[in-house]
C-alpha cells in the first residue's frame, strides 16, 4: 500500500474482527435465549398446574378454558402430574409439575396440538381435553 | 529486546487480557439472562399456596363438613373431627411430591387452638394466610379464624 492511500494495519483488522466475534456471540446467545420457547413452555404448565390444583379445590363440577394458544405442544395429564412436550422434542426437555389431588380424586387426559384446551372437573375427576367449539 | 520485540509481547499481554475480559462478560450475560428468565417464570409460593389451600375449607376429602344424611358438602364449615394430621393425608401429602422441597402446611384455628400439619411440615413459617370460617364441633357452629401457616420451599 502505498503512502497516500488508505492504510489497514492487519493488527487494526484483527481487533475489528474480534469486537465483531464477540458481539456476534452475545447476540446469538440472546438470540438463542429469545427463540428458546423456554419462558411460554415454564409459565404455561406452571398454568395448568395450578389449574388442577384450584379446580380440586371445587365442591362443584366446572370446566375451564386455557387463555393460551397450545397448538404447537402437546399436554398430558395423570393423577400425580401434567406433563408439557413440543412433539418430537427429546424427552429430557419435557416439562412435568407434580402435584397431590385430595384422596380418591383422578386426572387424566391429553391434548395434542389443540388449540384450545380446557380442563374439566367432573365429580373426582379432573380431566384435560381439547375444548370443543362452544367451549373456547 | 528490541522495540519491536517489546511492543508485540505488549499486544499480546493485552490480548491476552481482553480476552479474558471479554469471556467473562460473556458468562456474566450468560447468568444475567438465566436470572431474568428464572425471575420471570417462577410462581409466586404465595400464590401457589393460596390455590392449594383453598381445598381446604371447600372440600370433604379435606377439612369441610359434610352432613352425612343429605351427602351435602357445606364449603368453608370447617368439621373438627377431620381437623387432624391424619386428616391432612386425604388432603394434602407433601410427601407425595417432594417432601420438604415441596409446600408444607400448618393450620391453627386462632380461637379452639386446634392444630394440623402435614406430613413434611419442620415448623417453619415463611408466611401466613388468614381465612375466617366456620367450626362444626359437636352440633355447634362457632365463627373462628383459620391460619394457614406456609412453610416454602427449601432448596
Amino acid at each position: 500500500m502505498n503512502r497516500k492511500g488508505f492504510f489497514i494495519s492487519p493488527v487494526f483488522v484483527i481487533k475489528v474482527l474480534f469486537v465483531l466475534l464477540v458481539g456476534l456471540l452475545a447476540i446469538s446467545k440472546g438470540m438463542a435465549f429469545a427463540k428458546k420457547d423456554t419462558i411460554f413452555k415454564q409459565t404455561s404448565i406452571d398454568d395448568i398446574s395450578m389449574m388442577v390444583n384450584t379446580l380440586a379445590a371445587l365442591p362443584g363440577d366446572a370446566v375451564v378454558t386455557y387463555p393460551r394458544n397450545l397448538s404447537e405442544y402437546s399436554l398430558v395429564l395423570d393423577s400425580t402430574s401434567v406433563i408439557l412436550f413440543k412433539p418430537g422434542e427429546p424427552e429430557q426437555e419435557w416439562l412435568r409439575r407434580s402435584f397431590f389431588l385430595p384422596e380418591g380424586y383422578t386426572g387424566e387426559g391429553v391434548a395434542e396440538k389443540e388449540s384450545a384446551v380446557c380442563l374439566e372437573k367432573k365429580k373426582k375427576r379432573v380431566i384435560l381435553r381439547g375444548c370443543a367449539e362452544n367451549e373456547s | 529486546m528490541n522495540r519491536k520485540g517489546q511492543t508485540a509481547t505488549s499486544e499480546i499481554i493485552i490480548w491476552t487480557v481482553v480476552t479474558g475480559i471479554f469471556t467473562v462478560l460473556l458468562f456474566i450475560l450468560g447468568f444475567t439472562i438465566q436470572a431474568f428468565i428464572n425471575t420471570v417464570i417462577e410462581v409466586p409460593p404465595r400464590l401457589e399456596a393460596e390455590l392449594i389451600s383453598l381445598r381446604f375449607t371447600t372440600i370433604p376429602e379435606c377439612f369441610a363438613f359434610q352432613d352425612e344424611t343429605t351427602g351435602k358438602v357445606v364449603p368453608g364449615v370447617i368439621d373438627l373431627n377431620k381437623f387432624t394430621n391424619e386428616g391432612f393425608n386425604t388432603c394434602y401429602r407433601s410427601a407425595a411430591l417432594q417432601g420438604i422441597q415441596s409446600l408444607n402446611f400448618r393450620l391453627k384455628l386462632e380461637k379452639s387452638g386446634e392444630e394440623a400439619i402435614t406430613d413434611k411440615y419442620a415448623y417453619k413459617d415463611d408466611f401466613a394466610i388468614f381465612k375466617e370460617v366456620l367450626v362444626k364441633r359437636e352440633g355447634m357452629v362457632e365463627k373462628d379464624l383459620l391460619v394457614i401457616y406456609v412453610q416454602k420451599v427449601s432448596r
